[in-house]
């Protein structure tokens, strides 16, 4: 590689194998398939490593990568996977609201106190099950722009769609993923806001 | 035309998550603001799509507290490597 950082995904191993193997055991629960998720993880980054560009820490990036496996993993337990036209509207959002256009239902307050670590460990859970539970192309997007960092322009370069579909996209993923988190039972947490 | 002072909590929701993406004109995002020191549910949602980006880019740092069974084995290493040297 030419312009990027130099890489030796061998010393990954021992520098973020431990790290990465902890994240993946407290979301999928199974030493085994957590095993196979670090592996694929760094198998993958081999592959793409020419797309790191030292923007972010290569611990980040490596996260990230892992990230996505345990996001596709938990799709790949579902019995139904959502696929949906990513030309869609917000037509479908309009049930979060009441004829004069307030919450029909009122956001909650969550539990996510940052000092409370198993309250965190739940949410974190929960959070990437919804992820799972979204449309393929929404989560999709979704995780590039906020588990990866990229901007919208980036996100419609690669996955040719116009900046104001991707918005619509993570807009309606925000919404989803809220709904899904509130389902889940993890507000309200009655902190002082 | 709307009157960005007369936001319902449709059109905040859209905005702020428009707003963590683009960024807002400066008249409507004072407008969101606005909207979100009336409605305490609009200020909600706004924390909610904060603590979702801050989950996102969440990693596990308390490493020096867990188990030796949380950890990767070094069998398991070795094997990722020898996996890696094949690969390449």
């Amino acid at each position: 590689m030419k312009d990027g950082p130099q890489i030796d995904p061998e010393s990954w191993v021992d520098r973020y194998g431990d790290a990465l193997f902890h994240f993946a055991l407290a979301r999928v629960k199974d030493r085994e398939i957590a095993e196979d998720l670090v592996q694929e993880t760094f198998l993958a980054a081999v592959k793409a490593k020419d797309r790191f560009k030292g923007k972010s820490t290569e611990k980040t990036w490596l996260f990230g990568i892992l990230k996505h496996k345990v996001i596709d993993h938990y799709r790949k337990k579902r019995s139904v996977i959502y696929e949906q036209d990513l030309s869609k509207g917000t037509e479908d959002l309009d049930a979060f609201f009441n004829a004069k256009g307030a919450w029909s239902t009122m956001p909650e307050n969550w539990r996510l106190n940052p000092g409370k670590s198993q309250e965190v460990r739940e949410f974190i859970d929960h959070f990437y099950q919804c992820l799972a539970d979204l449309p393929k192309k929404t989560a999709e997007v979704f995780a590039f722009r906020e588990i990866d960092g990229l901007s919208t322009k980036e996100i419609c370069k690669r996955l040719n769609i116009t900046a104001s579909n991707c918005r619509v996209i993570l807009y309606r993923a925000r919404m989803l993923l809220r709904k899904c988190l509130e389902l889940a039972g993890l507000g309200p947490s009655g902190a002082a806001e | 035309m709307m009157n960005h002072w007369m936001f319902r909590c449709k059109d905040i929701s859209r905005k702020v998550s428009l707003g963590m993406d683009a960024g807002l004109p400066f008249h409507e995002r004072l407008a969101v603001e606005f909207r979100l020191v009336m409605c305490r549910y609009c200020a909600r949602y706004r924390k909610q799509l904060r603590q979702l980006r801050e989950i996102s880019g969440q990693i596990d740092t308390d490493l020096p507290g867990c188990e030796p069974s949380e950890l990767l084995s070094e069998e398991c290493k070795d094997r990722i490597k020898e996996a890696l040297r094949s690969y390449q």
